[in-house]
């Protein structure tokens, strides 16, 4: 009875070790048939019980089955690391199985970097309706109906008063209606003109800084824009303003960044060594006053730059037509 | 917009020892913007960027005022030669001709000035003359026109002559025209007028000049002509604008009108053509100077208070150097730190911080130091819309997801290829093309049409967006404009599982837990918490879609980690298959037994495997015991086990084979 049962006992084992799948389920099916509470050992409890041939026997059945059960062991523990080896090694100098690359838009990215900086100067950032009333759009900012200001910023109506805002200095107002001073604003928004060309799209997006605070001068404007032109583009570059002229500030500004190319050489990527940035200026009392905020008391600065166009200057990137952005070709936005 | 000023032509006004390429540089850097020099037939040409607000620069004269002000702060000799025309003598007598004139409403026209020259032949001008219009961009015509196209760009000051001899009885009305009236322009074109366009008719009742825009044919100079009509004026700028939109039509004197003139110089330029015209054409007065004010000239005088200024720009200037700065520019001091504006900047100078702007840009802004402002930041927490909106972007790109960003506005086809109806959509009023004309409130429709685009090149895509999307609600008041975030998935082998995994994923890395599917139907599943409705997800041709409204999921998402202790205790874990009927859902019993626990032991599932037999699917779960505390006995996950298996039949119907 016993020699049967360690005969049964080794086919079984031998059965199982033959589909062994990995080292992990081969350890336990030792443990099972050749472990201190296993098959072989509690079999071999029984022997002792015998005749002195079936004893002679049995010991004889039962180390084959020990052997047997071992060699089978190994056996396929080696084939087992043998395929697996030949799975994974293989030819290294093969491409890997990289995971679908995935990626963020470029704008995502550039108003990330931006944010960052001026969170450092203690910026907040924000966000105003990208369909906006034409009373934060303009009047507000000191154009009334119908003034020719109005034209430098081509814009889409939808009712009289409603438009499709064309820069984020409509922010402005709706900011310092919230009533709290002084004001660390930077809003980053959606913006649509009613312009197409190489380096115009429909839609693009806007960042607005906005300081409002006590004795705020042109020098504090230089000094913020100075630091987000050194941290965005690098220590050495550096900043002019020119005068211009926006109904919402007074004075007004552009400016200017050196050619990081010609070093001021001038070449033909810039004008006379000097690229345009944007535009800026010290918020008019207009303005402060239908944001309900006393200009006797308070004064501040705003500027107002696409991010586009902020962010491709700083890569050298050569896009000839800006408006490749917005297409959604995945050739293009793969590759940022 | 920009002017051309050839610089030999400047320095009719401007005596100066710069070249060309200094007057671009210092002027730009204290004053407009020279963008380029033109070389024209060995001419050189400033090409310069005039805003609106200094109409007085649209002219030679402007600009040779600001250079005589900046160039001196460079070290470079300048000086400017003020125009001095001869002042011709009226002809009043019994010979005078005359003209009779109306002027239904002054605010039409502030000042009505005109003289009636005679004896004019009329040939071509002088070569100086056709040569300087030719370079600013402009034809020359006659020796009459061409002094008063001469007169606009050298002094700013637009003005119009008239054949005399046409002006039936020589009477002229000025009104506001009436919607429907006709006028043929010097152009040739017949113009359907707007109601309150500036017109003028003559004797006859017909329309001789569209005020301020052009003049009218039936009354144009030709080769014929002997007597002339010389008139300059300034009129109401709101309502030339307002013309000029309606007609869709713009001219280098409306430019100027609408803008503002010099109020003061309308005298002297006049003396200057008429100086002109009898040079040229052989002119005499023949009339009296008319001269037709609404009102007297207001000097306009503003305080300077140099402290205040100096706290604007935030450097202190010495009181004597921003004197002659102010002094420089045409401002002159009334009374001690009263200015009176000049002229020529009328409309542009109201407050102190016009003032300043003039002193700070004259100083020069590259004076100024570079000084970080010192108050204190505000307090306030940051939206948390941002971090959110971050994380979901990142997660996504991590799921192999490229972000899209599209247009605000698309076309109809692209709307209705998308299952969107434009009637629903927001319509702009003023488009620039069909393929911008329709605000979306969807982000599918714009997404799919770029699936459809990257399909050529592309077997795997997965692209998503977050945005805003625009709702219609009352007309006159904004949208309802609020964030959504749609994503896409177009290949072979991903199924709605994946997809719906994904957005699981998503709403995890969101901090969001209760939340459901509910099938609607083979293709589409609704996602809601609480039983709000967020967003679905759907299978279609183009792709596997979510579509989430991301404005109501802030409602839900959180940050806050709680911790929950590990267990000291080991868990047991067994499989358990059940069968359902092929056409019921697994889904909610495999979420039941997740909540088939109590304080002591709680179960967790996960699904294994699905089989599909004939016309049942087996569904291997594998089923963790954990106790908090105790070691489970075998007894006890057998109790929890039968009790399991008995609410699954009583609540689900379904059949569980034993592991």
């Amino acid at each position: 009875m016993v020699i049967k049962d360690i005969d049964d006992a080794l086919e079984e084992a031998l059965s199982k070790i033959e589909k062994g799948r990995n080292l992990e389920e081969l350890e336990n099916f030792r443990i099972e048939y050749l472990g201190k509470k296993g098959a072989v050992n509690s079999l071999s409890k029984g022997i002792p019980n015998l005749s002195v041939e079936d004893k002679k026997e049995a010991g004889i059945a039962l180390n084959k089955a020990i052997n047997e059960i071992t060699t089978a062991l190994e056996t396929r523990k080696k084939t087992l690391m043998e395929t697996s080896t030949k799975e994974n090694s293989s030819d290294l100098t093969l491409p890997g199985n990289i995971p679908l690359k995935g990626s963020l838009h470029i704008t995502t990215t550039a108003i990330r970097e931006i944010t960052e900086i001026f969170k450092k100067l203690g910026f907040t950032r924000v966000r105003y309706p990208e369909v906006e009333l034409d009373y934060y759009a303009f009047e507000a900012l000191n154009m009334p109906k119908n003034h020719p200001a109005r034209d430098e910023w081509e814009t889409f109506f939808i009712t009289d008063n409603v438009v499709l805002t064309p820069h984020t200095s409509s922010g402005q107002v709706r900011e310092m209606e919230k009533g709290k001073l002084p004001i660390r604003m930077i809003n980053i928004s959606r913006c649509d003109r009613r312009q197409s060309d190489v380096s115009h799209g429909t839609t693009f997006f806007q960042f607005e800084g906005l300081l409002i605070d006590k004795g705020i001068n042109i020098t504090h404007l230089i000094g913020v824009i100075d630091y987000f032109v050194k941290h965005f583009y690098g220590p050495n570059r550096k900043i002019r303003l020119r005068p211009t002229n926006f109904r919402f500030t007074e004075p007004s500004f552009e400016i200017d960044i050196n050619c990081a190319l010609c070093e001021g050489r001038g070449c033909r990527f810039c004008k006379e060594g000097w690229m345009e940035l944007g535009g800026s200026g010290m918020v008019h009392p207009n303005v402060l006053k239908a944001g309900k905020i006393d200009p006797e008391k308070f004064s501040g600065f705003a500027f107002g730059w696409g991010v586009e166009r902020t962010y491709l200057m700083k890569s050298g990137v050569n896009i000839d037509d800006i408006r490749i952005m917005y297409r959604n070709d995945l050739r293009f936005l793969k590759q940022f | 917009m920009n002017i051309l000023v050839p610089f030999s032509w400047l320095k009719d006004y401007l005596k100066t020892d710069a070249s060309a390429k200094e007057v671009t540089k210092f002027v730009s850097l204290c004053g407009p913007s020279i963008e380029r020099i033109h070389e024209v037939g060995g001419e050189e040409v400033f090409e310069v960027e005039v805003t609106p607000n200094r109409p007085d620069l649209l002219s030679v004269i402007g600009l040779a005022r600001e250079a005589s002000a900046i160039l001196p702060r460079f070290k470079k000799e300048a000086e400017f030669i003020s125009l001095n025309p001869e002042e011709f003598s009226e002809k009043g007598d019994k010979d005078a001709l005359t003209l009779d004139v109306t002027i239904k409403n002054n605010k039409l026209c502030p000042r009505f000035t005109a003289v009636i020259l005679d004896n004019v032949v009329i040939k071509e001008s002088p070569e100086i003359i056709k040569k300087r219009l030719e370079l600013v961009g402009t034809r020359a015509l006659n020796n009459v026109i061409d002094v008063t196209n001469y007169s606009m760009f050298d002094l700013g000051q637009p003005m119009h002559a008239f054949d005399y001899d046409k002006i039936t009885g020589h009477k002229l009305i000025l009104r506001e025209s009436k919607e429907g009236e006709t006028i043929i322009t010097l152009d040739g074109v017949n113009r359907k007028l707007p109601e309150d366009a500036i017109v003028m008719e003559d004797g006859s009742g017909r329309l001789i000049d569209l005020c301020g825009i052009m003049g009218g044919k039936n009354s144009e100079i030709d080769e014929n002509t002997k007597r002339v009509l010389l008139f300059v004026q300034t009129y109401d700028s709101f309502k030339i604008r307002k013309t000029c939109q309606a007609i869709s039509h713009r001219t280098e004197a409306a430019a100027r009108f609408e803008k503002g003139i010099d109020y003061l110089g309308i005298i002297s330029s006049l003396q200057r053509a008429v100086e002109m015209l009898s040079k040229n054409a052989g002119a005499r007065v023949a009339s009296n100077l008319i001269d037709i004010e609404e009102s007297k000239y207001q000097k306009k005088l503003i305080k300077a208070d140099f402290n205040k200024i100096n706290s604007v720009i935030g450097v202190s200037i010495e009181k004597e150097e921003a004197k002659a700065i102010l002094r420089s520019l045409g401002f002159i001091e009334k009374e001690p730190d009263q200015y009176e504006v000049p002229s020529w900047r009328y409309q542009d100078v109201e407050i102190e911080e016009d003032l300043a702007e003039e002193i700070a840009r004259i100083y020069g802004y590259f004076n100024l130091p570079i000084i970080l402002p010192e108050g204190i930041i505000p307090s306030g927490q940051e939206d948390k819309t941002f971090y959110f909106e971050d994380k979901a972007k990142d997660y996504l790109k991590h799921q192999g997801f490229s972000e899209c960003v599209t247009p605000s506005a698309t076309s109809a086809e692209i709307l209705e290829k998308g299952e969107n109806t434009p009637d629903k959509a927001i319509k702009i009023k003023n488009p620039l093309s069909k393929d911008f004309e329709y605000l979306r409130y969807s982000l599918i429709p714009q997404l799919l049409e770029s699936i459809r685009f990257n399909k050529s090149n592309f077997e795997k895509i997965r692209i998503f967006e977050l945005a805003n999307v625009y709702e219609k609600t009352d007309k006159d008041k904004l949208p309802n404009e609020y964030s959504r975030l749609t994503g896409i998935i177009f290949d072979k082998k991903s199924t709605m599982l994946d997809l719906k995994g994904t957005v699981e994923g998503l709403l995890s890395e969101l901090g969001i837990a209760n939340y459901d599917f509910e099938q609607k139907n083979n293709q589409e599943a609704d996602l809601t918490i609480s039983k709000e409705v967020v967003g679905f997800i759907k299978s279609s041709i183009d792709g596997l879609m979510f579509d989430l409204n991301f404005k109501v999921l802030l409602k839900y998402v959180s940050t806050s980690n709680s911790y929950k202790q590990i267990p000291s205790v080991p868990s047991v874990v067994e499989d358990l298959t059940f069968e359902i009927n092929k056409d019921e859902k697994a889904g909610p019993a495999i979420n039941f037994i997740k909540t088939f626990s109590n304080e002591k032991i709680s179960l967790s599932a996960e699904l294994t495997d699905v089989f599909e037999k004939e016309d049942v699917r087996a569904i291997t779960v594998k089923i963790k015991y954990q106790a908090k505390k105790e070691n489970l006995s075998n007894d006890i996950v057998a109790k929890i086990r039968e009790l399991l298996i008995k609410e699954l039949d009583q609540k689900f119907g379904v059949t569980v084979k034993t592991a």
